[in-house]
């Protein structure tokens, strides 16, 4: 019997290095949109006028939102930024609340623009580097599921997990498929930036156009801890295995998955703005970035029985790495800025089509999977438009300038309701010192809702209400 | 759509085509008066009023100072190939540093730089150009260049 068991276990084992991994990880929507969301941006200036600036853009915010605007610098300009995020996340879960949260601090922001001397017009070349996507992130969950299980989830689909941690008998039949309390952490962490070399020239009497050429690197890592225990007793007179003593008194089921991305990438903006004598009215196109995302997937995990006996998870089993580019969809803006004297307000809008978000070039992956991934985003997203306002005042005579804005970027997600839409106020601070050296601050507090199923649909979800906050301190020196 | 989009981005291509380009590079041996500059600096988005130190933060071209520079010497260079072919004035050091004063008639003196006030034209002829081209314009309130280095003179604020 033995020796039939440990037969069979060698053949599923080979059974699973062939077709698992895919059961413990899949590529979805979620993956794409990651790097299709827009993210708020690098500029302090910007940032505290809501990153409303397509239609302003006249310093090193012009790599972020509209390449023509660098056509308005005069003077040599060098600024450099930190930024510091912080992510949390409210989470209901079977009945509880739960809070966590997760910050990140970084350089985000440092360039450089040099506009060629001219007789008339103006031509201006800059090179920047600066954060273009922050994935810091959190997610704590705690609750009793009298109704369904991973374990149950897993087994039902096909996984191996259950089996090699003597959580099914030798029929691949569990009873560990409810009343179990279910706990866990999810955190992401890393950032995309990008080299931007921008260039942007007075092609007509006050009508700039400008291009961007964006090289993109990056990296992002995910890890989802896992429980489920038996807090309560009820396995406590099950055997999971009759045929393994070992395995009476289930108490618990643990499963980390780590997801890890490099990224690379490149995409070219192209702008427009044209110059009234106290407005400014740009456009720009995004062109479809494309990103290669190199993933390796980890796993490991162990299951717990009050008879001391814990089997440990072969994790090589399932873990795996594939390659592919995800690929953005084109984005259209148009925003315009207007002087009241010492007050600029401003406005823009953006249309992004997020159904055109697709999966391409996969390694490791076959065609048909990729395809029914595009196919999946195709259905369930859709396209929105994004939209900013800003105001700045500068206060006469003293230098200083106060900011305020707000964004609102609707759910990609077909059928969200309007509590989905990411909505951010924001605030900033500017001053000028000597005429040549520019401090700005900027503040800005975002909010959603949000949900995620730890398996299946809507039988372990969590529901989750997001606040976000961006501090990003900057400064600019031009001579 | 992407063929749309093509197309839009095509069109300000094809103005320029026919129109030409609108902004002309200034080079180190070529004019810049001062009709040039204060048509650079024009009616601006942040007027001086509204903005203070700001009006000089966003509009003030850094290569003013360069263009000044650069047409002081080329005024030097073009002066004195003048003066060898007219009258017979010949560079000389030692001639001119004992005249000490010269004539108002001095072509060394007589086309100024951006920044230049036609009094600088009474003082020496070779030596007296370096130093108007480095000098302080300030007395000069109607040229929109204050002084060399870009910065706002003490009479604006």
């Amino acid at each position: 019997m033995k020796s039939f068991f440990s037969l069979n276990a060698k053949l599923f084992t080979i059974i699973a290095l062939i077709i698992i991994s895919s059961n413990i990880y899949s590529q979805g929507t979620s993956d794409a949109l990651r790097l299709g969301y827009s993210s708020l941006s690098s500029d302090a200036r910007a940032l505290g006028m809501g990153d409303s600036y397509i239609g302003l853009s006249d310093d090193a915010g012009a790599a972020f939102f509209n390449p023509a605007g660098f056509g308005l610098i005069k003077k040599m300009e060098l600024s450099a930024g930190l930024s510091y995020d912080n992510y949390g996340n409210n989470t209901s879960f079977m009945g509880n609340s739960s809070n966590y949260s997760a910050s990140a601090t970084r350089l985000n922001n440092l360039s450089f623009a040099l506009p060629f001397p001219t007789l008339q017009g103006s031509l201006v070349f800059a090179v920047s580097y600066h954060t273009t996507r922050d994935f810091t992130s959190a997610l704590k969950f705690d609750g009793f599921n009298k109704s369904s299980s991973m374990i149950g989830s897993l087994n039902n689909s096909g996984s191996y997990i259950p089996y090699d941690l003597y959580l099914t008998d030798t029929n691949f039949t569990t009873p560990l498929n409810d009343h179990l309390n279910q706990s866990g952490t999810i955190t992401g962490s890393g950032e995309t930036h990008a080299w931007t070399f921008s260039g942007a020239i007075e092609a007509y009497k006050n009508l700039f156009i400008g291009l961007n050429l964006d090289f993109s690197s990056g990296s992002y890592t995910n890890n989802n801890k896992y429980y489920e225990d038996d807090l309560t007793g009820y396995y406590a007179n099950t055997l999971t295995d009759p045929a393994t003593p070992n395995t009476k008194g289930f108490e618990t089921f643990y499963l980390n998955k780590t997801l890890n991305w490099d990224i690379t990438g490149w995409d070219l903006k192209f702008g427009m703005l044209y110059e009234l004598k106290n407005a400014r009215i740009g456009i720009t196109v995004q062109f479809p970035r494309s990103y290669s995302v190199k993933e390796r997937f980890d796993v490991s995990g162990y299951s717990q029985f009050n008879t001391g006996f814990s089997p440990n998870l072969d994790g090589s089993l399932y873990s795996d790495n594939v390659q592919y580019d995800i690929v953005t969809p084109y984005e259209l803006g148009a925003g315009f800025s207007i002087n009241l004297s010492s007050l600029i307000l401003s406005a823009q809008a953006t249309l992004i089509d997020y159904s055109q978000l697709q999966f391409e070039n996969a390694d490791g992956l076959s065609d048909s999977y990729v395809n029914d991934i595009n196919q999946s985003i195709k259905d369930n997203l859709r396209s929105v438009i994004n939209l900013n306002l800003g105001a700045e005042y500068t206060i006469p005579g003293v230098g200083l300038r106060v900011r305020a804005g707000y964004l609102r970027q609707p759910s990609a997600y077909q059928g969200d309701p309007s509590s989905y839409d990411r909505n951010y106020v924001t605030g900033g601070l500017g001053y000028l010192a000597d005429e040549a050296v520019d401090f700005d601050v900027a503040y800005a507090h975002g909010w959603w809702n949000d949900y995620g199923d730890n398996y299946g649909s809507n039988v372990s979800r969590t529901d989750q209400k997001i606040t976000v906050d961006r501090v990003i301190f900057s400064t600019t020196y031009r001579f | 759509m992407k063929k749309h989009i093509t197309k839009i981005l095509l069109i300000p291509f094809i103005g320029l085509l026919f129109s030409g380009c609108y902004t002309a590079l200034w080079m180190p041996d070529g004019d810049y008066d001062s009709e040039d500059i204060q048509a650079n600096e024009g009616e601006n988005f942040y007027p001086m009023n509204d903005y203070g130190d700001y009006y000089y933060f966003y509009n003030r071209p850094w290569w003013y100072s360069a263009v000044q520079t650069a047409q002081a010497k080329n005024n030097r260079s073009k002066d004195l190939n003048a003066n060898t072919g007219q009258g017979g004035f010949k560079r000389d050091g030692r001639s001119t540093s004992s005249t000490g004063q010269t004539s108002a008639s001095l072509p060394t003196v007589s086309a100024p730089a951006p920044t230049v006030s036609g009094s600088t034209t009474t003082n020496t002829s070779n030596s007296s150009t370096n130093r108007a081209g480095d000098s302080n314009s300030s007395g000069n309130k109607s040229n929109p260049v204050r002084n060399n280095d870009g910065n706002r003179n003490t009479s604006g604020r």
